[in-house]
């Protein structure tokens, strides 16, 4: 959800309206959160709108909140429209991001935000993002490298799983990233899952040896401080 | 004998048999990651001796805003200009104050010259003259920086020096 000072803009067709076989664009309108009367640009806002009212009485969605009444129901119906909506903004965000070691993307910068306000549900959506596209490289790269520059336990479990699978992918070029980011997080358990990675290519396996040299070294520093 | 250093993603590139390599088989993100042009141009940095090398990544990593391991390209300038480049002088963007003016532009590129300059590096791969940082090594070198006042702080981008000193 993109938040401009006291309002809000949400892409109407995510609530499918039932006019929407009618309304062949996809269309921002504004809802002004702060006055008793919203402001809409499309008739067939209202049904959007009364949706939108009763997710902002919904203050507090939460993952452990298992009351089965129809408003509930309702309630938790709008507030994973919300989760998608957040979902898709952070694939938009990928879709224009320039990937460059060395260089955070908005996408990251989108994501670490996220992990901060709503850890659970972000991680939810975020792993599930993750299974989705496991078979695409291009994506996957582009998800390490941006995993690569948020802190681990801002991730874990679920990062750390899918890190390690990563690792597992065929694809040399994911492999890497997935190395990239057990050596940027430098984690308890990043050690043992690179010592676990089998690489084809020389290049590879010199950098992951390195890699295992340099957090070794970390370790017996660590142990020896300790 | 001065080098040229850029930086590259060296898993975009062929990885060996390059003499029975096609240029024409090369990776499309090769060109567009690795050698992005502004204005036709590409940015490089000039070192006078191999010794110097960890110069040209401070100011390259100096300009980051995370630690990551990057690979750098290193030419030699006189490969470069024999093969056809033009190289001109423009005052680098980088904290590193003291090697700002070892920056180098190679100008003038286009559609042949840039595929051109693609078999330059792919020889540099072959001479293993490209050379990987791992994180680690990037860290180390900003830490010496910063402790050796080559790069001030306040240059940094947001939140990088906390990145370098955690």
């Amino acid at each position: 959800m993109i938040k401009e000072a006291n309002s809000i803009f949400i892409r109407s067709d995510l609530f499918k309206s039932t006019n929407r076989e009618q309304d062949k664009e996809n269309d921002f309108f504004k809802i002004s959160s702060n006055t008793s009367e919203n402001i809409l640009r499309k008739k067939e806002s209202t049904k959007v709108l009364n949706k939108f009212r009763k997710f902002q009485n919904f203050s507090s969605y939460s993952d452990t909140d298992k009351n089965e009444s129809d408003n509930d129901k309702t309630s938790i119906k709008i507030g994973e429209e919300f989760y998608e909506i957040e979902k898709k903004y952070f694939l938009s965000l990928i879709e224009n991001d320039i990937f460059e070691y060395g260089y955070s993307t908005n996408a990251e910068k989108y994501l670490q935000s996220k992990l901060i306000e709503e850890p659970l549900k972000t991680k939810e959506w975020f792993n599930t993002l993750f299974n989705e596209n496991f078979q695409s490289s291009d994506f996957m790269i582009k998800i390490l490298h941006i995993m690569g520059g948020i802190d681990y336990e801002l991730l874990d479990p679920q990062g750390t799983t899918m890190a390690v699978s990563a690792t597992r992918n065929r694809d040399e070029e994911v492999k890497e990233s997935a190395i990239r980011v057990f050596e940027n997080w430098g984690s308890p358990q990043a050690l043992s899952v690179l010592k676990g990675i089998e690489c084809h290519e020389e290049w590879l396996q010199e950098y992951l040896t390195d890699v295992i040299v340099d957090l070794e070294k970390e370790q017996d520093n660590h142990d020896l401080l300790s | 004998m001065t080098y040229l250093v850029r930086k590259i993603s060296k898993s975009k590139w062929p990885k060996g048999k390059f003499q029975d390599f096609d240029i024409k088989d090369l990776r499309a993100d090769a060109i567009t990651s690795c050698l992005r042009t502004t204005s036709d141009t590409l940015s490089t940095w000039e070192i006078e001796s191999l010794e110097l090398l960890d110069e040209a990544v401070l100011a390259l990593v100096a300009n980051f805003e995370r630690i990551d391991t990057i690979d750098v390209a290193v030419l030699k300038t006189t490969t470069v200009t024999e093969s056809g480049f033009t190289i001109k002088n423009e005052t680098g963007n980088t904290p590193a104050e003291h090697i700002k003016e070892w920056h180098k532009n190679v100008v003038d590129l286009k559609f042949n010259s840039i595929g051109e300059f693609s078999k330059l590096i792919i020889n540099c791969l072959e001479e293993k003259q490209v050379y990987r940082y791992n994180a680690t090594k990037v860290k180390k070198i900003l830490v010496d920086a910063l402790n050796e006042g080559k790069i001030n702080k306040s240059r940094l981008k947001d939140g990088f020096y906390e990145k370098i000193i955690s």
